[in-house]
């Protein structure tokens, strides 16, 4: 009776083991070493239930799992159940006794003894471990409850901070209402959180894209597997709108189908993407007008060269009579010169393009080149029976200014040639004032004047060229586009005031810088005294082109010259160190063999005051030419009277 | 093989006995016994230790028992035949370390025949951790011999020795592949119902049946011996009456008493929260037949070749603190035929191949070899 009693109080002690732990381990390591001393045995281990199938996860004494004893025991048990009524499996292996008891779905326990359970108390112990069994699970459930929910709040918390932390807006809604909003969420729109959670989602979207917004409407999205992607406009609070690149989505959100937007602020990319399409189309509107532009440069260059060639050849006719050659010479020079301002209009924009327009100050009187350009283009109105008037502000002695000549005289040719142009009966008249630091220049016709709404585009290249092929006036297009980069590089304005029908005032300001010095009166040809032919000036025409060395022979000699040729650079040095008298170079600067300025120093080694200028086809400058020894320049094509005027002048100066 | 007993302030005497040892090519190990009073300073002792050749395990204990005699002083040399693995072990620190320790110092002492001697600082408090850390790595594979080394003061000090010298809060093993033939028993009985240990810490048993401990032990005892607990008189009453934890098919595990402080009871060895314990009551007829009984499990498990007339007695102090004189007797029952020595302890610890190891206390452990 005593005897049961203790067993009693045993199986009791056993129960009670497990209380006070709350983790399966923790219960097993207090139970484990009480089930070895109470029940008197050598040996207990679990073998627990993993993935169907039973691994060994505690044993005492540890280094029993060495022993093939037991790696026998536990390989028995794992593939043996009690049978029937069985309270355990047991096995009896070289003297020991072992017993495996379930511990429900946990596992089994298995106790090695020295001697053999009463078999009374191997039923009486099943209960106990049966409960400790079941005290196992709940632990291990609770402990994987709560694993999972760790591994919820840290979720949770990783995609709260995600949330956070992410430039991209995140909206939660259902119904249009807004659920949920995110940190980027409150910087793209404007809106606090609370403040967003009173808004609808149409509340955000620009009126203009509303109607893409609803075709993508949650229940719109129902069933779909990708989401819906496209562009908007937003209102965000007290900001200008705003382009976003939105997601929309569908999830769960507590419990409720809900739609999930992603947006992120496009408008830079938009505002980039709408200047590539600008530039995009100014480059293939500007493509389109050059294409014009050359056609039309085509056109204009061809005409003239047509009368050229023409003429010419009409000219070498046995059978001309005096008049009709006259014709045919007047025509020939007519279009060469047209030729020749195509050319320069060609040069003067190419420069302009290249940035290497360079101003080039001098003195100049105004009133001067006022009368130069009366007396130039006052034919030219009076064979279209036009009044051309001159107004000029200044008295001659102070309308000195310093500017840069060549570019004025363009821009005013320019401008009085468009006027005489586009005027068919009336006035043109032209001049300046003085307006304060600014002298304002101006160009008056009674023309067909021009429409309002072309005063912007008027200056632009090309722009008349644009007209359709059956335009009416002939020209490049490029005449007033020069005149506005000239003024501007100038540091001036211009502008114009016209109506169509009602004739055009172009106006345009340059700085009036008054000379220190008087200004020299420019040297006119017919004011010229040309010194008494005196057979000593000989003239080097450094030259390969043979019909251009003809050319300027034919000038030089109306001017007594005697005439030596060189067909390049080295013939020029060598005949220069040999002919001592030589007074006056024209060099050609591209030639074949040596180019004309690397002759041009050679020649100063020996010779350094020989006057020499510099003539050629190409783009060079003064400078450039002065910069290697030169002392002057010419650019081709010239007149007979630009020839001429150049020469004078370089041999007075020298 | 015959031990040898110096009394105290001879260590010339020990000194040459060491010496012999050393010499004796039949002498493997050696193990040293201390008496607590007149003992030798460490100063003295470990030069001794640290010169011998042979193997020394051994502690200071209580008391000794040399040739059926009680010793209260001096110094016994049990020479052993076969050579001892030994190990020391630093009781502070963790069961991790070790196994550590033995799996580097005791990696092929796994034969099932053989036999380890323990003997470990009886106030130690991690005993429990280093028992089952021994039994965790040995199992049932050798017999387990061996006690608590002390004083009967309860008060710390440098009580186990080796060769290298004596160390407090320590304990020492020594490992042989060779099979002793072990006898264990209390005598002692079951005098009350199962009680169940309600709280309790360590060595320390705060109640029983959620009632302070002393108090249910008090009323037992009391109304059991018809004496009187007094302020002063605790462990002349306690003595006879120590608690027994209950095991299936085997002897109960003694715990001893030894002191009450706030209705506490202070016991020389670790009781579990949640055990049941039963107070028990012996009388010199039940402590006899116990250690009779001990004598006997001994002798049928010996085999040939075994000394049957040298017997070594690891015998509770407090077994001796009971009988009293009477104690003499129980050493002639054990000694009838033979040649008894041993150590009186402060808990003993063994164990026979059958179960998990436990430190007993109140028990008599007989060994032959």
């Amino acid at each position: 009776m005593v005897e049961k009693n203790i067993r009693t109080e045993i199986l009791l002690e056993l129960v009670f083991s497990t209380s006070g732990e709350l983790n399966d381990q923790l219960i097993l390591k207090k139970s484990i070493p009480l089930y070895l001393r109470k029940l008197n045995c050598f040996l207990v281990g679990i073998l627990k239930n993993t993935e169907n199938k039973l691994k060994e996860t505690m044993l005492i004494p540890i280094v029993a799992s060495k022993s093939r004893e037991w790696g026998s025991v536990k390989s028995y048990f794992t593939n043996r159940k009690p049978l029937g009524d069985e309270p355990c499996s047991q096995l009896f292996l070289e003297g020991s006794y072992y017993y495996a008891y379930s511990l429900n779905t946990y596992g089994v326990l298995v106790l090695g003894r020295k001697k053999p359970f009463d078999e009374t108390f191997t039923y009486e112990l099943q209960p106990v471990l049966n409960h400790l069994g079941m005290i196992l699970i709940q632990m291990r459930e609770i402990e994987q409850r709560e694993r999972a929910e760790k591994s919820l709040r840290e979720s949770e918390l990783r995609l709260r901070t995600i949330s956070d932390t992410t430039t991209t807006g995140i909206f939660i809604y259902n119904d249009e209402k807004i659920l949920y909003a995110n940190r980027a969420a409150e910087r793209f729109t404007g809106y606090c959180i609370a403040e967003l959670m009173t808004l609808k989602i149409l509340d955000l979207v620009h009126p203009d894209f509303k109607d893409i917004f609803q075709e993508h409407r949650l229940d719109n999205q129902q069933g779909k597997k990708d989401s819906s992607h496209f562009e908007t406009k937003i209102l965000p609070n007290n900001r200008e709108e705003c382009w976003m690149d939105i997601n929309i989505g569908v999830m769960e959100w507590m419990g409720e189908q809900a739609g999930i937007i992603s947006a992120f602020d496009i408008t830079k990319r938009k505002e980039m993407e709408e200047d590539i399409i600008k530039a995009k189309e100014k480059a293939e509107e500007s493509d389109r007008l050059k294409t014009a532009f050359l056609n039309n440069i085509s056109h204009e260059i061809r005409t003239p060269l047509n009368a050229i060639t023409g003429f010419s050849a009409l000219l070498t006719m046995p059978d001309n009579d005096p008049v009709s050659q006259s014709m045919y010479i007047d025509s020939i020079l007519k279009s060469s010169d047209h030729l020749l301002s195509i050319v320069y209009d060609i040069i003067d924009m190419s420069n302009i393009e290249a940035k290497a327009a360079n101003i080039q100050i001098s003195k100049v009187n105004l009133n001067t080149i006022i009368d130069k350009l009366y007396k130039q283009f006052l034919n030219s109105a009076s064979d279209k029976k036009l009044n051309i008037f001159k107004k000029t502000a200044l008295q001659f002695e102070k309308a000195a200014i310093k500017t840069d000549p060549s570019k004025l005289i363009k821009i005013l040719s320019n401008l009085i040639s468009n006027a005489i142009k586009f005027t068919t009966t009336g006035n043109i008249s032209f001049g300046y004032e003085v307006k304060g630091s600014f002298i304002e220049f101006f160009v008056s016709d009674t023309g067909i004047g021009i429409p309002h709404e072309l005063h912007s585009k008027i200056f632009e290249k090309f722009f008349q060229v644009e007209k359709d092929l059956g335009r009416q006036f002939e020209g490049t297009g490029l005449g007033l586009s020069i005149c506005k980069a000239f003024v501007e590089n100038m540091g001036g304005e211009i502008w114009l005031h016209a109506e169509s029908g009602s004739g055009s005032t172009f106006y345009f300001t340059l700085p009036y810088e008054k000379p220190g010095l008087p200004v020299k009166p420019e040297i006119q040809l017919s004011e010229v005294s040309i010194p008494a032919p005196k057979k000593l000036r000989t003239a080097l025409i450094a030259e390969d082109n043979q019909i251009n060395f003809d050319l300027m022979k034919t000038y030089l000699e109306s001017i007594d010259f005697n005439i030596i040729q060189a067909v390049n650079g080295i013939d020029a040095v060598e005949i220069c160190r040999t002919q001592k008298n030589i007074d006056l170079i024209l060099m050609d600067i591209k030639m074949p063999g040596l180019d004309g300025y690397t002759a041009t120093r050679q020649i100063r080694e020996f010779l350094p005051d020989v006057t020499i200028i510099a003539q050629t086809a190409y783009s060079e400058n003064k400078e450039d030419a002065i910069k290697n020894g030169c002392n002057d320049f010419i650019s081709k094509p010239f007149t007979q009277k630009q020839f001429i005027s150049k020469v004078m002048e370089s041999i007075n100066i020298s | 093989m015959k031990a040898s007993y110096i009394p105290p302030d001879d260590l010339h005497s020990l000194e040459s006995h060491l010496i012999k040892t050393g010499i004796d090519n039949d002498i493997k190990s050696l193990l040293f016994f201390m008496a607590y009073n007149e003992r030798y300073s460490e100063e003295l002792l470990i030069p001794l230790l640290q010169k011998s050749i042979k193997p020394i395990i051994g502690g200071v204990f209580p008391e000794l028992i040399f040739n059926g005699e009680r010793k209260q002083g001096g110094v016994i040399l049990l020479p052993l035949p076969f050579k001892l693995n030994t190990q020391l072990f630093d009781l502070s620190e963790t069961p991790e370390d070790f196994l550590k320790q033995l799996g580097s110092g005791q990696k092929d002492s796994q034969e099932k025949s053989s036999t380890l001697f323990v003997f470990i600082d009886a106030l130690s408090s991690n005993k429990v951790s280093f028992i089952e850390s021994l039994f965790n790595f040995f199992s049932i594979n050798p017999t387990y011999i061996g006690g608590g080394a002390g004083s009967l003061k309860f008060e710390p000090f440098s009580c186990i020795i080796t060769n290298n010298g004596i160390y407090a809060n320590a304990a020492i093993i020594g490992w042989v592949n060779k099979k002793i033939a072990l006898g264990v028993a209390h005598g002692w009985h079951s005098v009350s119902a199962p009680l169940k240990v309600t709280k309790a810490r360590k060595n320390q048993l705060m109640s029983i049946n959620w009632k302070p401990a002393f108090e249910v032990y008090k009323e037992i005892v009391e109304a059991h011996s018809e004496m009187k607990f007094t302020a002063d008189n605790f462990f002349n009453i306690a003595k006879s009456y120590p608690l027994g934890i209950s095991k299936i098919d085997a002897e109960m595990v003694v715990r001893d008493p030894f002191m009450v402080i706030d209705n506490v009871l202070h016991m020389v060895d670790n009781i579990n929260e949640g055990e049941y314990i039963e107070i028990l009551h012996g009388n010199l007829d039940s402590l006899l037949a116990g250690a009779l009984k001990a004598r006997d499990i001994a002798i049928s498990k010996s085999e040939d070749g075994m000394d049957k007339n040298s017997v070594f007695c690891i015998d509770c102090i407090s077994r001796v603190l009971y009988m009293e004189n009477d104690f003499l007797k129980e050493l002639e029952t054990i000694g009838s035929d033979a040649d008894v020595t041993g150590i009186l302890t402060i808990g003993e610890i063994a164990n026979s191949e059958e179960s998990f190891l436990e430190i007993y206390n109140k028990t008599i452990v007989i060994g032959l070899w």
